[in-house]
């Protein structure tokens, strides 16, 4: 296809990808592209990052090139102009709008209109107007410089333009699947609709060279869908830097959860019913409980009457850097499971995070024995509680500072910490990248 | 100012980074480099339309980010074809508005060079700044629009000048909101000043068109005789140039000294205008567009270059580009030019200056230095001391050192608060 686009970006490396994707943290997306970047150039590979809106311009990485294309905005940017107004900071606009309790009538009927919305618009996800600049930007890059690989990433528009590249430029493609598509154990949409989201998964990404995704029931799952496209496992992990991190502990004890909350992590209910077992109902609790980039409105609506939300506090997003110092003079840190079986199979990122700063982890909820109960035990970092009753005498421990986990580590959990770097993973994919990209050489 | 500040610089209708081959370096590029240097969080706010090759870089791209650390920022708008014409005036017209439109939401810079022209890009973004209080030098490189007015013909200058007054209106206040102005020579930013109404301050600063010397390489582009006499241009049928006495001199090098080749760079010039302007042209090559390293190749093997520039205000009171980038290469000039090109050839005697009103000026002056070899040694060493008062890294060392004094005067504060 001739362009008369002039994006010459006199690409140095071995192997030259084209990522298309959503940069994070810079912008909404699979946090796996910051691995990649931060170690493009020990493994002579350069790197262009193709991405929609950056929220801050990025901070400069060797053998990385960001491409951000035009972009008008996700399907619901006529509601944020429309509600925006006198709307609560920090809650999303969902939240937002349906505030109280999360059992209230008002939630339910905002909650299934916009499930409603989503199921019909999100096709196939909110930022599928970005497509459009996506592919014409791409073809523009691919035009002007060499480019050996295309691997596609967050959202799911991303790997429709990748495959839309590889027919049109012949070029090798790997959609990374940090989350699955009609498989995701967050599936957000009507039922109905997973079968039509199943069958363009299969037609698009059956095209695709290789597939990567972030744990080995993942894998299995999407091998079952994709015969004949091989399918291999990347696990998370965290940044380098979090293990030479050293922050004493804040003075007061101090639990910290990081990220998202969602519906299905009814871990979260039971936590707060170890705190009411642990330290009775509605009192002020003797230690702190603070969330990291969560949304307050969602977990203010999951609130039990039990308990006193004055001890909660929640810090907006912030630079990773400062985030990370938080969890690193947290006691311990939070992660919450979930009892739905579609999450069996699920690592969150931040569990991973959480292994780098090497804070004691509670995870609350979730099933005997499942993945991050497994993770926990090889690395010897923290306890599972399935129920509040279970983890109420270890929160009174925690309090009386009683609880030290780490003592009982040994040297080889530890050293299986770093195997989870972003360093190690980084490894793992690229040398993946370069079989695939030598495969089409060949 | 500290290091590791953000620094927006505006300059369109120049080469950037991501242009195919190697770009040969304008000022947008050579600040912008020298400020990433000295550890700085540069945007480059430019056009998606490349101004040289008249069609679009990007449609689709807003930003890109190379692994220095440079942010390089396209502003889209709808191109012309022709220099002069409505379709360029609509066009600065829309990428005013849009320009606006793109920084606005972005955080506000520590400081900011602005290049002058476009005067409407100029205007809409320096006034944005001004409500900011961000301290922002604007780069005068042209007399825009008072050239306009003077290449009218004098009966319709009068009409001209009303048709142009929003032009010259807005081009003033930009220049007069102006923290400091920066210009390629003193004479032109007396210009500057006195067009803008404002008297000259220690924010305003001189600062040359150099260029990086590309590295010693292979040539590109061989020479085919002992002794080349180069003419650098973009477009040589362009109404810059003068051309007067070429034909002239062109004989006389055919029948004296054949061994003498004219090497005309840029856009291959029309039959007609070939052989009206160079005659026969036996002894003239035309190498067509050229990027940094073919235009290196051809100045190192170069005997001297030629700057035929037609004379008027703009030219005899800056310093053309390709005069300092001859010099930076060690390679004695002849021009048609007077002004500060005179003062500074006849300052290191690193060239001449021939009469073009007068057919056999060129001739003779082509004489002198072909035949007395003694003369052009004289030259040559008058034009490499002249080399070193051009030193590119310097000069965009001082431009920097400059804008981050201003930084560091100006009370932006508020505006990273």
């Amino acid at each position: 296809m001739k362009s008369d686009s002039q994006l010459s970006l006199n690409l140095e490396g071995k192997t030259r990808i084209l990522f298309i994707g959503n940069y994070w943290p810079y912008a909404r997306g699979g946090h796996r592209v910051a691995a990649l970047a931060d170690f493009a150039g020990a493994h002579d590979v350069a790197l262009v990052i193709l991405t929609s809106t950056l929220n801050e311009s990025p901070a400069p990485r060797e053998r990385v090139w960001v491409v951000e294309t035009l972009f008008k905005g996700d399907v619901y940017r006529f509601a944020r102009r429309l509600f925006g107004r006198g709307l609560k900071v920090g809650g999303g606009l969902k939240g937002n709008l349906q505030g109280g309790q999360k059992s209230s009538l008002r939630s339910k009927i905002v909650g299934f209109l916009f499930k409603a919305f989503a199921t019909f618009f999100e096709v196939p996800d909110a930022e599928r107007s970005w497509r459009r600049h996506a592919h014409a930007a791409a073809a523009e890059v691919i035009g002007s410089n060499e480019i050996d690989l295309v691997v596609s990433g967050y959202p799911l528009s991303a790997h429709f333009v990748a495959a839309k590249i590889k027919k049109e430029y012949g070029v090798p493609w790997i959609a990374d699947l940090t989350d699955l598509w009609s498989e995701n154990h967050n599936y957000p949409y009507f039922g109905w609709r997973r079968p039509l989201d199943r069958l363009a998964e299969i037609n698009l990404l059956g095209a695709a060279d290789h597939v990567l995704t972030v744990s080995e029931q993942l894998a299995e799952t999407e091998a079952r869908l994709l015969p004949g496209v091989p399918v291999s496992t990347v696990l998370h992990g965290f940044p380098d830097e979090l293990l030479h991190i050293e922050t004493p502990l804040a003075s007061e004890i101090t639990l910290s959860y990081v990220g998202a909350l969602y519906e299905k992590q009814d871990g979260f209910e039971a936590f707060l019913d170890g705190l009411a077992e642990a330290f009775g109902d509605n009192t002020v609790l003797p230690l702190r409980v603070r969330f990291i980039g969560t949304s307050r409105v969602e977990v203010e609506r999951r609130l039990s009457t039990r308990i006193n939300t004055s001890d909660f506090e929640f810090v907006d997003r912030m630079p990773r850097s400062t985030a990370a110092a938080m969890m690193a003079e947290s006691h311990a840190l939070l992660l919450f499971g979930s009892s739905a079986d579609s999450w069996s199979g699920v690592y969150p990122s931040k569990v991973f995070d959480y292994l780098g700063v090497r804070r004691p982890v509670i995870y609350v909820g979730g099933h005997e024995d499942d993945l991050m109960s497994r993770l926990i035990a090889k690395t010897g970092a923290g306890g599972h509680f399935v129920s509040g009753a279970t983890l109420a005498s270890h929160l009174i421990d925690i309090c009386r500072d009683d609880w030290d986990h780490q003592s009982g580590r040994t040297a080889e959990q530890l050293e299986s910490v770093r195997s989870y770097s972003h360093g190690a993973m980084a490894s793992r994919i690229y040398s993946i990248f370069e079989q695939v990209a030598g495969e089409r050489g060949a | 100012m500290e290091r590791d500040r953000t620094v927006w610089v505006v300059q369109t209708g120049e080469p950037v980074h991501t242009d195919h081959g190697v770009p040969r370096a304008m000022r947008g590029m050579s600040i912008s480099d020298a400020l990433v240097r000295r550890g700085h969080t540069v945007l480059f706010i430019t056009t998606a339309f490349d101004h040289a090759g008249k069609h679009h870089r990007t449609r689709h791209v807003r930003r890109v980010f190379l692994p220095s650390g440079l942010g390089i920022m396209f502003v889209g708008s709808p191109g012309y074809k022709r220099n002069i014409g409505l379709g360029r005036l609509i066009d600065h017209a829309v990428l005013a508005r849009r320009a606006r439109k793109a920084v606005c939401g972005l955080v506000p810079p520590h400081v900011a060079f602005i290049g002058y022209p476009p005067i409407e890009v100029a205007w809409t973004v320096s006034r944005l700044l001004s409500r900011m209080g961000v301290p922002f030098i604007i780069d005068v490189k042209d007399q825009w629009p008072t050239i306009f007015v003077d290449a009218m013909p004098r009966r319709f200058r009068r009409i001209g000048q009303v048709f142009l007054h929003p032009y010259f209106l807005v081009a003033r206040q930009a220049l007069r909101g102006a923290t400091g102005l920066s210009a390629m020579s003193d004479s032109f930013l007396d210009w500057a000043l006195t067009f803008g109404g404002r008297a000259r301050s220690s924010s305003d600063v001189v600062a040359p068109f150099t260029r990086s010397i590309t590295p010693g390489s292979t040539p590109t582009v061989e020479p085919r005789s002992s002794r080349s006499v180069v003419l650098l241009a973009t477009n040589i049928e362009s109404a810059s140039y003068d051309m007067s006495g070429m034909r002239e001199a062109c004989e006389y090098l055919s029948n004296t000294a054949p061994d003498v080749e004219i090497v005309v760079t840029g856009k291959t010039p029309s039959d007609s205008f070939i052989d009206r302007v160079f005659g026969s042209g036996n002894n003239v090559r035309f190498t067509g567009m050229l990027d940094s390293v073919a235009v290196a190749s051809i100045l190192r093997e170069a005997h001297f270059t030629l700057a035929p520039y037609e004379r008027n205000d703009a030219f005899e009171r800056s310093l053309p580009n390709k005069i300092i980038e001859s010099l930076m290469y060690g390679v004695p000039v002849v021009s048609t030019l007077r002004g500060e090109t005179e003062e500074l050839i006849v300052k290191y005697d690193c060239g001449l200056v021939y009469e073009p009103t007068e057919k056999t000026s060129l001739t003779s002056v082509i004489e002198e230095i072909v035949a007395d070899t003694g003369c052009y040694k004289r030259l040559r060493k008058g034009a490499e001391a002249a080399s070193l008062v051009f030193d590119h890294e310097e000069n965009y060392g001082r431009l920097a050192e400059h804008l981050e004094g201003l930084g560091r005067r100006g009370d932006f504060s508020s505006a990273h608060e």
